[in-house]
């Protein structure tokens, strides 16, 4: 028997250790729920329930958690709960937490515990506003419609404020898109007036008691529901590219029958109701390059309006998606990396962008962001406001090596409020940044040397074929011959001083001076006709006698210019120093420099000649 | 002094390598040596001119990716892009031997063995180079952006041809020619991702070595004529077009008495090679020994062969005589057994008589009599005059100078494009879309033309050029002004200027008028209408792939689509839905029922539809946008292609008595009873199209349609596109009717 106690004892300390850190606080019987109102939002196919909950603490030990129940009808659509407290300036925002296995609670409904900022002492109270978002507690009925009818919707949901505390006055306020409703709970006192029906107040209300409330309304705004892949791809040039692909449909009451385009544009108010016609996307400022495809192309029907506190892109689908039907496309922008990037002071990046779907009144059903950072970036750490998968990943693009560190995350049922901004910070140095123009540079530059090599390399395998060997011969005459075209032009400029100094001579009169140019002339001009001559020499060697006269005739004529332009100057000298008589002087000059003038052009294309 | 003397020493030392004059100066000897010699100077030049050739030719076809998106364009495009898609995705055997049950119901189609994979297979090589230097592009922008890329290519090969034909200036303008002339550019901007994007590079190439192969006689050149060949075989299937010229220029050469050694082997080579190479393309197959069309190249390889035994007999007879008996003999026994084997061949069936396509090349007015499904494809009509200066403009009038001066200067290469310019132009004539295979040989014969004569009267206005000083004093080159013959023009010059400035002129329309036609008719995707609006406005009616993005999402894959074949390639590739028929058009039969099927009634297409297994049928129709190749105006068409199959359908049934082809009123009652019909004007009655019209008016056709209100019964609308462009119907299921 006491070995029986003993090991209950053990098991019971072993269950208790084990739910310690899950069940922090066990229903507190001392607080009280003063005032409690709510409000159902049912406008959009997501429903928003904020509570402004106003509790006391009637015990004496001062409170620091509040539990929160969810009948399971609600728990079953939760996409998001959160809670806060004060208003305005002070409001700050609570941790909500889910918890389990709370004494007293019947394990059908689930529980949070909400971590106030101030413990609440005894007999003081507070005012907490809880918000949770339910998506597909709205069930078309009926679930199939024809073009021409309008979209009717069953909610269920919750009457009270499902609380494990008392609630001594409560009151709810359900808000609909429009006055048309088919059947309520009537949970009396209620009072339906327009667009609003208006449960309570009721007093007393005992704690965990599940009511069920059931309105079948009309609900035509559009049921649009994707599963939407983000990629955010950090391009340290400037740049964060994102690129959204969605998978869309239309979760609203099934399109029956057939789709009259006629109907459709005659009646746009009386047909296709519950049709998605329209997207609107809300994306930062300064986004750009934005672009609206899918598979098959560009989708044309798109605008863009910015200002500088947002950039609105509203989207047309392709065709207007009527109930049931699905469509997918992708939306792409950039964005100015200054705006998401910053540096923390340990030197880590930090991107700074926000999670969710820019898309208004979408419900994601399955979220994966993927964060792809450049080249080279390390130690990747994520923080996000809300539980999410994470994985890693590599991706091989443009121009890697190794490839771009990728981090996956994922979550499901995302709703409006999970546009929050997230953090990922990395270590990156600037270097890697040089890394593919780097690459780039290193490519071509191995081209040029190899097409360089490629030139310069003889591949030829018969060296002593006769082709080759006759190749070979003309190149070294090809050779030869440009060689002394070179020579010879370099020799007509130097010639050309002579006319140079007799024009000086003409007009300074210093004879001495033309005498020493000419001299200075005719000096180098012998040197370098010592160089013709050996490469006429060569050429003769290579024995190809045509070249070897062609040479010869340039190279006559070249000599004859040469000495026209010395008695040239000879004449023009004489004329200076009155050995002749200038008329007789002008005339041998004038005609001196026609010929010269001839043999120069003669010169000169027989030069050309040579060269080709 | 001194400082006269100074520039005499300090005047730049002219010795490039040799430098004995000034050895010592060093510090100036740099800029001489980066100082080019003239020839140096004309081949940067020249470079510089083809690369930017090469980069217009890329970038005049870029107008419809600036104007509309990077998308394929067209029809067949969408085939070959979908090809390619399983060709990169799932690799090359699956590719090769990829059975598409996707179109064609309930028959399928071999794709490997019915295509021309030249154009996938260089798509995907070019997606798996830039792969693999991990340039990660999509394979659709590879697709989009290959035919361009092929035109740079051509414009290069027409440089070098020119450069054969005449020299490299004439290459050089033949190179601007391809570049920008319009007749190629149709067939070559961004998007229009068909064969002949490639076909036409493959096909001046293969000309090209091979003209080079008979001028060489090298066995190198003339086996990579054979690989052009087998590229071009694997890319077009105009590819017939070279199996057939090739002979006919060896008979001209071997006809004016330029037979030699080296054209035999350049063809025989060719010849055999090519065949061997090309019998490996699974869609040509045997059919290069066996059919009609192929026996001109094989007919004159053997005859290439007779010619050569003769000559190697005459050497081996010293007696003449002798020599005659003998080839009189050779000859008889030769032709006689060439004779019989064709014969035989056609006889047993073993060669293949031509095929009706071949048939409708030679004769013009055969299509229309015998083969109503060609006929009835717009680019298959003959071509008109003002399409030729469309796509040619100034070198329509500089084609005749040109073959002046070919014949002027007759050369091997210039007697083959004069071969190929005549029968090309021939074939250009007989059908629209065959002036893209004349236009490289228009090119080039212009391009001679232009060289020659730019040549001619630059030489003459140079010739004034006097020296640069000492004016007046310097005699003319008399020698040569004498060559120029200008005795009797003392303003030679001017003449001579004023030439060269026309000149100018026309080319620098001719390259505007190539730029506007490209910017305007040649780059719409055709899948993206533009038109503009009331205010002038652009406006895009993009109703062919919204209909086809809402079959790809909302029907069941393995839907079957009913539509006219035009539409096929399209629904199979932007909705991934199966077709009855499509653009391949292999089997008349199908096609034709599919006719018969839009021309029955309702109830009678109901059954034709009920065993085709047909889930959905898609017509196109313009009666609100104006759109006129809708699928009204092509509905003679499909009576006609049906009629000839099922003689239950008669053309004269669909026509009023006056044998008018009308949807007003006075329709014949065929007409309005057609599914047809009913289709493309279901509900149409109850709209106001035109301000100050009356209901179901239709702006297509210019009138009020002849029967506005009827029901279905059989079908039910599924799906109408924005601008009532594209409907789909939806065919009930029997157990739906009552």
């Amino acid at each position: 028997m006491g070995r029986r106690t003993g090991l209950l004892a053990v098991w019971l300390l072993v269950v208790a250790c084990y739910l310690a850190p899950l069940s922090a606080a066990n229903v507190d019987p001392n607080i009280v729920n003063t005032r409690v109102d709510r409000k159902l939002d049912l406008a959009t196919q997501t429903v928003r329930i904020s509570s402004t909950i106003k509790f006391e603490n009637r015990g004496s030990t001062p409170v620091r958690s509040y539990l929160l129940a969810l009948a399971p009808s609600e728990a079953a659509h939760l996409a998001f709960i959160g809670a806060t407290q004060g208003k305005g300036r002070s409001q700050t925002t609570l941790a909500v937490e889910a918890v389990a296995g709370i004494p007293g609670v019947p394990s059908s409904l689930s529980l949070y515990e909400v971590a106030l900022t101030r413990p609440v002492g005894g007999g003081e109270s507070a005012t907490l506003e809880v918000v949770s978002v339910h998506t597909g507690a709205e069930v078309p009925y009926p679930a199939e419609i024809t073009q021409s009818e309008e979209q009717l919707v069953l909610y269920t949901g919750s009457l009270h404020l499902v609380s494990p505390y008392a609630t001594a006055s409560e009151s709810s306020k359900v808000g609909l898109p429009t006055s048309l409703v088919k059947a309520y709970t009537k949970a009396e006192p209620v009072k339906k007036s327009g667009t609003e029906i208006t449960y309570g107040p009721y007093s007393d209300v005992a704690p965990l008691s599940v009511e069920e409330l059931r309105i079948h309304f009309e609900n035509n705004s559009p049921f649009a529901v994707a599963d939407l892949e983000r990629e955010i791809e950090v391009s340290h040039w400037g740049n964060v590219y994102v690129t959204e692909n969605y998978k869309m449909r239309n979760a609203g009451a099934k399109h029956k029958g057939t789709f009259s385009r006629f109907e459709y544009q005659a009646r746009p108010g009386m047909s296709g109701q519950n049709a998605i016609r329209e997207l609107l996307a809300r994306l930062p400022p300064r986004a750009n390059s934005i672009y609206y495809r899918d598979e098959i192309g560009n989708i044309s029907t798109s605008h863009v309006r910015s200002t500088s506190r947002v950039t609105e892109v509203q989207l047309e689908p392709r065709y207007p998606l009527m109930g049931g039907w699905k469509t997918e496309f992708t939306l792409g922008y950039s964005l100015p990396l200054a705006d998401f990037l910053f540096r923390a002071k340990d030197g880590r990046r930090v991107l700074n962008i926000t999670f969710g779907c820019p898309l208004r009144d979408v419900v994601v059903e399955d979220l994966t962001v993927k964060v792809i950072l450049p080249e080279g970036s390390t130690d990747l750490t994520a923080s996000v406001p809300f539980p999410v998968a994470q994985a890693r990943d590599v991706r091989l693009t443009y121009l890697d090596t190794v490839g771009r560190p990728v981090l996956v995350l994922k979550k499901s049922t995302a709703v409006m409020e999970h546009n929050q901004h997230f953090q990922v910070s990395y270590r990156f140095r600037g270097v890697a940044l040089l890394a593919e123009p780097l690459l780039l540079v290193a490519f071509f530059l191995a081209l040029f040397l190899a097409s360089m090599a490629c030139l310069r390399v003889d591949l030829t395998i018969a060296k002593s074929s006769a082709s080759y060997q006759a190749d070979l011969h003309r190149h070294k005459v090809r050779d030869i011959l440009a060689r002394l075209a070179a020579l010879l032009t370099a020799r007509a400029t130097e010639a050309d001083k002579i006319e140079a100094a007799l024009k000086e001579l003409s007009r300074s009169g210093d004879v001495g001076a033309a005498r020493a140019a000419r001299k200075a002339v005719e000096g180098s001009l012998k040197d370098s006709a010592k160089s013709v001559k050996a490469l006429q020499d060569e050429l003769d060697g290579a024995g190809d006698a045509k070249a070897a006269a062609k040479a010869a005739a340039v190279v006559a004529k070249e000599q004859q210019k040469v000495t026209a332009q010395a008695q040239l100057a000879e004449t023009a000298v004489a004329v200076w120093e009155k050995k002749l008589a200038a008329k007789d002087g002008e005339q041998r000059m004038a005609a001196l420099h026609a010929r010269i003038k001839a043999l120069k052009q003669e010169v000169r294309d027989a030069i050309q000649a040579l060269e080709d | 002094m001194a400082p006269k003397r100074a520039p005499v020493q300090d005047a730049p030392p002219v010795s490039a390598t040799t430098s004995p004059l000034l050895p010592f100066d060093m510090g100036a000897l740099l800029p001489q040596q980066l100082r080019l010699s003239t020839k140096q100077q004309e081949l940067l030049l020249r470079l510089g001119v083809l690369a930017m050739i090469y980069l217009l030719a890329f970038s005049v076809r870029l107008f419809s990716v600036l104007r509309f998106e990077s998308v394929i364009h067209e029809f067949d495009p969408y085939f070959n892009y979908r090809v390619t898609q399983v060709l990169v995705e799932k690799g090359f055997y699956e590719f090769w031997n990829w059975f598409d049950h996707e179109s064609w119901y309930p028959l399928g189609r071999i794709v490997g063995g019915t295509l021309y994979p030249g154009l996938m297979v260089t798509a995907g090589g070019l997606y798996w180079l830039l792969h693999g230097l991990m340039l990660t592009v999509n394979i659709r922008e590879v697709c989009v952006l290959l035919a361009p890329f092929f035109a740079s290519n051509t414009a290069m090969v027409a440089y070098f041809f020119g450069k054969e034909l005449k020299d490299s200036s004439t290459g050089l303008i033949a190179a601007a020619f391809m570049a920008v002339c319009p007749g190629y550019i149709s067939r070559s901007v961004a998007g229009s991702f068909d064969n002949e994007g490639v076909a036409i590079f493959a096909l001046l190439l293969t000309f090209y070595l091979f003209v080079k192969a008979v001028k060489t006689g090298s066995l190198a050149w003339a086996v990579a004529a054979a690989f052009g060949y087998f590229y071009m075989v694997s890319a077009w299937g105009g590819y017939i077009f070279i199996t057939n010229l090739l002979p006919i220029y060896v008979l001209i050469l071997l006809v004016s008495g330029r037979y030699n050694i080296r054209t035999y082997i350049a063809y025989c080579t060719w010849y055999l090679m090519g065949t061997l190479l090309a019998m490996q393309i699974s869609f040509v197959g045997f059919q290069h020994v066996q059919s009609g069309e192929h026996m001109a190249a094989l007919g004159v390889f053997l005859l290439l062969q007779l010619v050569q035994f003769t000559i190697w007999l005459r050497s081996q007879f010293p007696d003449p005589k002798q020599f005659q008996a003998l080839l009189r003999l050779t000859l008889t026994l030769g032709l006689g057994l060439a004779g019989t084997a064709a014969v035989v061949g056609l006889a047993t069936g073993y060669i293949s008589p031509w095929t009706g396509r071949f048939y409708s090349l030679l004769d013009p007015t055969y299509a229309k009599a015998n083969i109503p499904i060609i006929a009835s494809v717009s680019e298959h009509q003959p071509t008109t005059w003002s399409s030729f200066f469309f796509d040619y403009h100034l070198l329509m009038l500089l084609f005749p100078a040109g073959m002046y001066y070919l014949f002027k200067d007759l050369s091997d290469a210039a007697i083959f494009i004069l071969a190929y310019s005549l029968t090309s132009l021939y074939f250009a004539g007989v059908m629209v879309r065959l002036i893209l295979v004349a236009t490289p040989a228009v090119c080039l014969v212009a391009a001679v033309a232009v060289s020659s004569l730019l040549k001619k009267y630059a030489a003459m206005a140079w010739e004034k050029a006097p020296e640069e000083s000492g004016a007046g004093k310097a005699p003319l080159s008399r020698k040569a002004s004498a060559k120029a013959e200008a005795k009797g023009l003392p303003s030679q010059n001017l003449i001579a200027t004023a030439s060269l400035a026309a000149i100018g002129y026309f080319l620098i329309a001719f390259a505007s008028h190539s730029i506007w036609v490209t910017s305007e008719a040649y780059s719409s995707p055709s899948i993206v209408l533009a038109a503009r609006g009331a205010s002038g406005q652009r406006i895009m009616f993009d109703d062919f792939r919204e209909a086809y993005s809402w079959l790809h999402y909302n029907t069941p894959r393995g839907t079957k689509v009913m539509s006219w074949w035009d539409y096929g390639y399209q629904i199979t590739a932007m909705a991934n839905r199966t077709v009855i028929v499509d653009n391949n058009t292999w089997n008349n039969t199908h096609i034709a029922t599919v006719g018969r099927a839009m021309a029955s009634s309702e109830a009678d297409a109901y059954e034709i539809m009920t065993s085709l297994d047909v889930d959905y049928v898609l017509v196109v129709f313009g009666g609100i946008t104006g759109y006129s190749s809708d699928d009204i105006n092509k509905f003679l068409w499909m009576v006609r292609i049906g009629g000839g199959v099922y003689p239950v359908i008669q053309e004269s049934d669909y026509l009023t008595e006056g044998g008018e082809y009308t949807v007003g009123q006075g329709a014949a009652p065929k007409m309005l009873d057609s599914l047809m019909y009913k289709m493309c004007y279901y509900r149409f009655g109850e709209l106001q199209t035109e301000y100050n019209r009356p209901a179901g008016y239709d702006r297509a056709r210019g009138y009020e349609i002849g029967n506005k209100h009827f029901d279905l019964e059989y079908i039910e609308e599924a799906f109408t596109s924005s601008n009532w462009i594209v409907r789909i119907y939806k065919v009930k299921p029997p157990d739906n009717r009552w």
